[in-house]
């Protein structure tokens, strides 16, 4: 298993930047998730590590192993692609074993290893079925089998799960995530599905425009969202623009549109935030609460919607113009139009500067 | 070992009997003998040595070719002279230069009328006869028929020779003649007569354009002698217009046979074969309105053989080369008559019939050097004014014709107008004023030979010219 | 669509690319197609169209200056808008004759030749579409064995296909004498010449490729999408206008300019109708005027064929920027979902195959003269069939021992000419569907351009560039025609080629590739195997119609008669020994059979995958 370094990394597709000077580093054996919304350069990237686009700039390290351009069957990734892409002329098990046949490996050494493939996957006894006879979550674990059959360097996952309803998504991605800590393969996961990405990652790139916006673990990336875009598109929450006040012991900021000033922690620690800057206040639906105390942060709130999520009331609300996103107790009583006194406490009053 | 299997295999099946088959019918084209031309192969046409490959550009069709190989090869003359095969070439005329030049050691060339030898023998590609033998034989021959050519002599030198003769006139499809209640034609008049008219826009008659056919070039060329310029330029018009023009004295023949016309004008040995294949079909022969055509022999300059090549040419010139004409499939006249006393030329007395109305019906005293003199511009103006506005061309004869047969115009009138429609045309060219005299065409014949940009210039000057008067007169006689 | 990069950085980067996207197979694939298109269609046709551009020996553009003021190719000084006239004549009987003498209009040269492609692109096009929609949304019984009929008018009838035509149409032919005087439906006798001609018969033989063309599109139209529509509310002729109409345009606009460009570029069809204003054509003033009777080619000619050229290339760069080939791509490959098939009401099936059966009629007419003509005994104008029957001709065609060497040489010639289109033909559409490098279009431009040029310039370019070399026609007819036969067909290949690598998901290669396969081990083992039926298919097209390849196999026949093909004994027998019309006839059927044995044999393994046999 290798560790990925990308340095720099630019491709340009005529006018279009497809990524712009990417650096990302990706460890042994690391679940690590591209997320972002399409366009955002998630699967270019993807591509560039399989070595179907070349770089225009930038260098690709596999451990210390300069691959940038080392074409891509001799790169040693094995990739599952968005439709799967099985060869309808075979069946499962030469769909399987065709990487194995190509590396010339032994008959039984084949043999061996696509039943071994096809048991990872619990799909034992298909070998003689072709790709048309399967549904679509089959079809996605052969394509996992298959990728995984060669002992690949590196997993790459290109959206496997966009295909499937609800349920057997939730289902399959535990499963890989099973598989991926089993077999201990450094694996490159890309979606645009945000709570995937926050369910099952190590770490999370969170990309727009070509650009990285943001690396961490799932946490990190929620709670403490570098920037607007990454505050945005992570899970839902309420945000206020205001201006520093006061960074001396606490970072105090005054919020727009007449809502007051609140107390609140910066987001990243490599930044220093100065007074008078711009920033942005994001709380997420979960921080608040509806009894607070000495040195929360407050708000008063009109009611206009309410919906019930299972296990909590998810409560769209207004002030000063701003939508708020509350979640309340199921046993709380709201109703619409009414008003609503919330709390936050400073420490899940997230402040992001603006840039 | 691999996922090929199948579908692996099958394509190595079949790049494999590709294979064996590429390299079986490369092996069968090399010792191929037989059919018309046998491939060379290897075998050097050295002096001596391995024996003489004659080679032969013609315009004659491919049953001439395997007969004369037959006879020729087993003759006396072809063991003396070592002679073991002839190739023929058959390209397309406007080809034969190029080919001449590119193949670089063709022996004869052979049939295709006296117009195409004479550009040869213009451009340097003929060479004299020079044997004691061969002048022999060309002595027996006589120098020509009723003033058209039968050699071509140059500062005393002979550079071509006929070895065949023709004719011309015109071949008629009776069931059309019938169909439509026509007079059958037999004189070239005929053709351009008011019977015809009646029937248009379809056409009648069918005559190919002069820039596409040498013998009909001719017919146009003993119309003008026969009748004087103009009178001559107003009955070509007349049979114009009359009919349609095509792309070669074959397809006017096939037009003719296939009754999409009643009449095709044509050589004569295309109208005795038709006539034997084609019940319904028959010659005329114009009466005192023909000539006699010879096509010709000769000796290329390009020849590596010369001495075998005259071998050939005398043989082909000698009464036992002769016979090859009387064939059935062939129907030529031989330019030697005693050949009609032997016993194969006692076999056919139909031929040799028409061989005596031949002779016997020189219409005209034909100037040769005149013809050769007005050749090109008459066929640029030709194809011109009465190929290429045919549409504008007919639509005013129409006129005259319908105008004469509703009582609108007289006699007198309609002389007139005719005589309007085919005068060689006057146009306006930087102020002066320019007629299509003899003279005039003269004159600009040589530049019409070689300089493209005059013939697309006068092509268009006349096609205006020709428009204009034709809808000047269609215009006129209306209402 | 065609993006070129200027400067140095772009060219550089454009190598990078294709270094990284090509396989040493790749190039291979490559330098055999730019060998192949250089020797055998630039150079040799380079020799003729430069005489455009000299003028008095001088570079100038003087030529296309006199082409373009001369009312005789433009329509300056007016134009022939009348249809039609009526002949009337007495018969030796006192009866009267009546004729309706249609030869269509006349604008120049030029402008013809526009109209008549147009016109003929429009009908066509109808008709085709018709077809093609009748075929593909409803099932009545037979439709399969008819629907591979409505494809023979594909068979070529060169020269005897004439003869054939006249026989039937002609005042005293076939469909006349039935309708005036068996059946007495008309009181006059119509016949059809000129352009009128033209454009009837032109439409009749190229209606089949747009019908392939929207047969398909159709079938590949996701059903889904009208179900969709059905759902919301749209039916009937709303639903087909709105939805499923521009759903099968790219069908029908590819078919219709592949059918713009053959009519424009066709001279076998005006050389029919020769002698009225049909002759008016662009082809037919290039094929006349080429050679002066000296062997010079003219400069005018050649000028108009460069003008011929630059049209039809037009047309071709349109249609590949206007219309996206994307729209052809499917998800997977082999057409997965139902076909929504409409059955018709029992009372109107008779009508539907009457009227089948009526136009196909009229669309074999030459097909149906030509095989009369080969088995008559005699067929004396005036008689609408021939008098008797025999298989005479097909003696007497046997009896000279160069007929069955041409047939044989038509054969090899063909199927080597078929195997090499494949096998060059799958490379440059491989090369251009998936090395999508910028300016990687222009090479498909390249190969497709062969449709565009009057096959008498590359006949006679190939004869003059060749004539000292060991390529030398005289000599060696085989490898000339082989290659004639190659470059003229490939594109009836080479698009057929990729329109099946265009619905092949680009995937089921990326994903080959990534478990190690080289791009050679996957171009046989994954996308090889994916389009076999395309392989076939193109296949099939590049074999039937070499078989009927004209200007290149007379030139080099002429001048070899051993090494000549099918097509030259057929023009041989025909204008250069005498009355051999039924035996050239006979000669035809032998190849129309030939053709008609392909076509069912391709039919036959493509059987219900509905595959385009032809696209651009």
């Amino acid at each position: 298993m290798v560790s990925i370094r990308a340095v720099d990394v630019t491709k340009r597709f005529g006018q279009v930047v497809a990524l712009d000077h990417v650096n990302l580093e990706i460890r042994q054996g690391e679940f690590f998730t591209l997320l972002g919304p399409s366009g955002c350069g998630k699967t270019t990237f993807l591509r560039t590590i399989a070595g179907f686009e070349l770089v225009d700039e930038g260098r690709i390290y596999f451990d210390e192993e300069d691959v940038t351009y080392v074409p891509p069957h001799k790169r040693d990734t094995g990739m599952v692609f968005q439709n799967y892409a099985l060869w309808p002329h075979m069946t499962v098990y030469d769909n399987i074993a065709y990487g194995l046949r190509v590396r010339k490996l032994p008959r039984d050494e084949i043999d061996r290893r696509v039943k071994w493939a096809l048991k990872l996957v619990h799909m034992e006894g298909f070998e003689r079925r072709r790709p048309h006879q399967l549904s679509g979550g089959q079809q996605q674990r052969v394509a996992l089998a298959r990728a995984l059959v060669i002992h690949p360097r590196v997993l790459l996952l290109d959206e496997p799960l966009s295909n499937l309803d609800a349920k057997l998504r939730i289902e399959m991605r535990s499963e890989i995530r099973r598989l991926q800590r089993e077999l201990g393969i450094t694996t490159i996961y890309v979606t645009h599905d945000q709570e995937e990405a926050l369910a099952i990652s190590d770490r999370i790139a969170v990309m727009s425009g070509g650009r990285v916006m943001q690396v961490g673990p799932p946490e990190e990336i929620y709670l403490r969202p570098a920037n607007r875009f990454v505050a945005d598109f992570i899970g839902r929450g309420t945000f206020l623009e205001g201006r520093v006040l006061e960074t001396d012991h606490e970072l105090v900021v005054e919020l727009e549109s007449g809502l007051g000033t609140v107390r609140g922690v910066p987001s990243r620690s490599d930044r220093r935030i100065s007074v008078g800057e711009r920033v942005l206040v994001a709380i997420r639906p979960e921080s608040f609460t509806v009894a607070g105390s000495e040195g929360y942060n407050a708000f008063d709130v009109v009611v206009r919607n309410i919906s019930f999520v299972g296990s909590v009331k998810r409560v769209e609300a207004e002030a000063g113009e701003k939508l708020f996103i509350i979640d309340i107790p199921v046993e709380y009583d709201v109703s619409i139009g009414g008003s609503l006194r919330v709390y936050v406490k400073p420490s899940r009053t997230i402040v992001i500067p603006l840039e | 070992m691999t996922p090929r299997s199948g579908l692996s295999k099958l394509w190595i099946a079949v790049a494999a009997i590709i294979f064996i088959g590429i390299i079986l019918y490369a092996a069968l084209q090399f010792p191929m003998e037989g059919g018309e031309t046998g491939i060379e192969g290897e075998a050097p046409a050295e002096e001596g040595g391995e024996g003489i490959v004659l080679k032969v550009i013609t315009r004659h069709p491919s049953t001439i070719w395997v007969l004369t190989k037959n006879k020729f090869l087993k003759s006396d003359i072809a063991k003396e002279y070592n002679i073991v095969d002839i190739r023929f070439l058959g390209p397309n005329p406007v080809l034969w230069m190029d080919t001449i030049e590119g193949q670089g050691d063709i022996d004869v060339a052979w049939g295709g009328g006296p117009t195409i030898f004479d550009l040869l023998l213009n451009e340097g590609y003929l060479a004299p006869l020079e044997e004691p033998e061969t002048l022999e034989v060309v002595e027996e021959i006589r120098d020509d028929i009723g003033g058209s050519p039968l050699k071509r002599i140059v500062d005393g030198k002979v550079y071509w020779v006929a070895a065949a003769i023709s004719s011309f006139g015109f071949i008629v499809n009776s069931h059309v003649i019938q169909q439509y209640g026509l007079e059958p034609p037999e004189k070239w008049e005929d053709l351009g007569g008011i019977e015809f008219a009646k029937l248009l826009p379809k056409p009648m008659v069918a005559y190919a354009r002069p820039t596409t056919s040498t013998s009909h070039t001719r017919i146009y060329q003993i119309i003008l002698q026969k009748f004087g310029w103009e009178q001559g330029w107003v009955v070509i018009t007349r049979m114009a217009a009359n009919g349609r023009p095509y792309d070669g004295s074959v397809e006017a023949l096939s037009a003719v046979e296939a009754g999409e016309v009643a009449v095709s004008i044509g050589i004569d040995f295309y109208g005795y074969t038709a006539q034997l294949e084609y019940p319904g079909l028959y010659y005329v022969l114009p009466y005192n309105e023909s000539i006699i055509n010879g096509d010709p022999i000769a000796k290329l300059t390009t020849s590596k053989n010369p001495e075998a090549a005259e071998a050939f040419i005398r043989w082909v010139l000698s009464v036992e080369g002769q016979k090859i004409w009387l064939d059935s499939r062939v129907n030529r006249m031989p330019v030697r008559e005693d050949v009609f006393k032997t016993p194969e030329g006692r076999e056919r007395p139909d031929l040799y019939k028409s061989y005596n109305e031949t002779i016997n019906n020189i219409g005209i005293p034909f100037n040769d050097t005149l013809a050769l003199q007005i050749e090109f511009a008459m066929r640029y103006y030709f194809d011109a004014v009465l190929a290429d506005v045919h549409s504008d061309l007919v639509k005013a004869w129409k006129a005259i014709v319908d105008a004469y047969l509703e009582g609108r115009i007289s006699e007198e009138e309609f002389n007139y107008w005719v005589y309007e429609l085919g005068k060689p045309l006057s146009w306006e060219e930087d102020g002066q004023v320019y007629t299509f005299t003899l003279e005039f065409a003269i004159s600009i014949n040589d530049l019409l030979r070689t300089d493209q940009e005059a013939i697309a210039k006068y092509s268009r000057i006349w096609r205006d010219a020709a428009r204009e008067r034709y809808n000047s007169i269609y215009n006129a006689l209306q209402g | 669509m065609i993006r070129l990069s200027i400067g140095g950085e772009g060219l550089s980067r454009l190598i990078r690319e294709l270094r990284w996207r090509m396989d040493p197979l790749n190039w291979v694939q490559l330098a055999s197609i730019l060998i192949l298109f250089t020797l055998f269609l630039i150079l040799p046709i380079f020799s003729i169209i430069v005489n455009a551009f000299l003028y008095g020996g001088a570079p100038s553009l003087a030529w296309f200056e006199k082409i373009l003021s001369d009312p005789y190719y433009m329509p300056w000084g007016g134009v022939d808008l009348s249809f039609y006239e009526v002949i009337e004549s007495t018969l030796p009987d006192g009866s009267r004759r009546v004729i309706i003498y249609i030869d269509g209009f006349d604008l120049g040269v030029i402008p013809n030749s526009f109209m008549v492609a147009t016109l003929t692109t429009i009908f066509s096009s109808i008709i085709g579409f018709t077809l093609a929609f009748l075929f593909a949304r409803y099932r009545f019984p037979f439709s399969e064995p008819l629907r591979i009929l409505m494809l023979t008018p594909l068979l070529s009838t060169p020269f005897v296909g004439a003869i054939g035509i006249k026989k039937m149409i002609s005042p005293d032919g076939f469909v006349n004498t039935v309708l005036v005087d068996i059946i007495p439906i008309l009181p006059f006798r119509i016949e059809i010449t000129g352009l009128a001609a033209v454009i009837m018969v032109q439409t009749l033989l190229f209606y089949p490729i747009v019908f392939l063309n929207v047969y398909t599109a159709l079938l590949n139209i996701d059903p889904s999408q009208e179900e969709q529509a059905e759902n919301l509310g749209a039916k009937g002729f709303y639903l087909f206008r709105t939805v499923t109409l521009p759903l099968a345009l790219p069908g029908l606009e590819a078919g219709a300019l592949l059918v713009f460009i053959l009519s424009i570029e066709d001279l076998g069809t005006p050389l029919v109708f020769r002698g009225t204003n049909a002759d008016k054509l662009m082809t037919v003033a290039i094929f006349r005027r080429l050679f002066a009777p000296t062997g010079d080619i003219q400069g005018e000619a050649t000028a108009l064929s460069f003008i011929l050229l630059i049209i039809s290339l037009g047309v071709f760069l349109a249609v590949r920027r206007y219309i996206s080939l994307r729209k052809y791509a499917m998800l997977g490959k082999g057409g997965i979902w139902r076909r929504r098939l409409g059955s018709i009401p029992v009372p109107i099936l008779p009508a539907i195959y009457v009227g089948l059966i009526l136009f196909l009629f009229i669309a074999l007419l030459p097909h149906i003269g030509v095989t009369l003509m080969a088995f008559a005994q005699d067929w004396p104008v005036g008689s609408i069939l021939p008098s008797g029957y025999t298989l005479r001709n097909f003696e007497a065609l046997f009896m000279d021992p160069g007929v069955s060497r041409n047939i044989f040489n038509s054969l090899v010639y063909s199927v080597v000419a078929m195997i090499l289109i494949t096998i060059i033909g799958v490379s440059s559409a491989y090369i251009v569907s998936r090395i999508r490098v910028p300016g990687i279009d222009l090479l498909d431009a390249l190969v497709t351009m062969p449709i565009a040029i009057p096959g008498i310039i590359v006949a006679t370019g190939y004869f003059l560039t060749f004539l000292g070399t060991p390529l030398n026609p005289i000599e060696w007819g085989a490898p000339l025609l082989i290659a004639a036969y190659t470059v003229r067909k490939f594109p009836f290949g080479v698009r057929t080629f990729f329109a099946g690598l265009e619905q092949v998901d680009k995937a089921l290669e990326e994903a080959a590739i990534n478990v190690g396969a080289s791009r050679t081990r996957v171009f046989f083992t994954i996308t090889i195997p994916l389009i076999l039926m395309n392989i076939l298919a193109g296949s099939m097209l590049a074999f039937i119609y070499s078989m009927s390849e004209v200007s290149t196999s007379i030139v080099v026949g002429d001048a070899n008669h051993n090494d000549a093909p099918m097509t030259w004994k057929m023009y041989d027998i025909m204008f250069k020994g005498f009355g051999g019309t039924f035996q050239a006839a006979a000669m035809g059927f032998i190849l129309m059979s030939l053709q008609f044995l392909m076509i069912l044999g391709s039919n036959l393994i493509l059987r219900r995958r509905a595959t385009a046999l032809i696209s651009l």
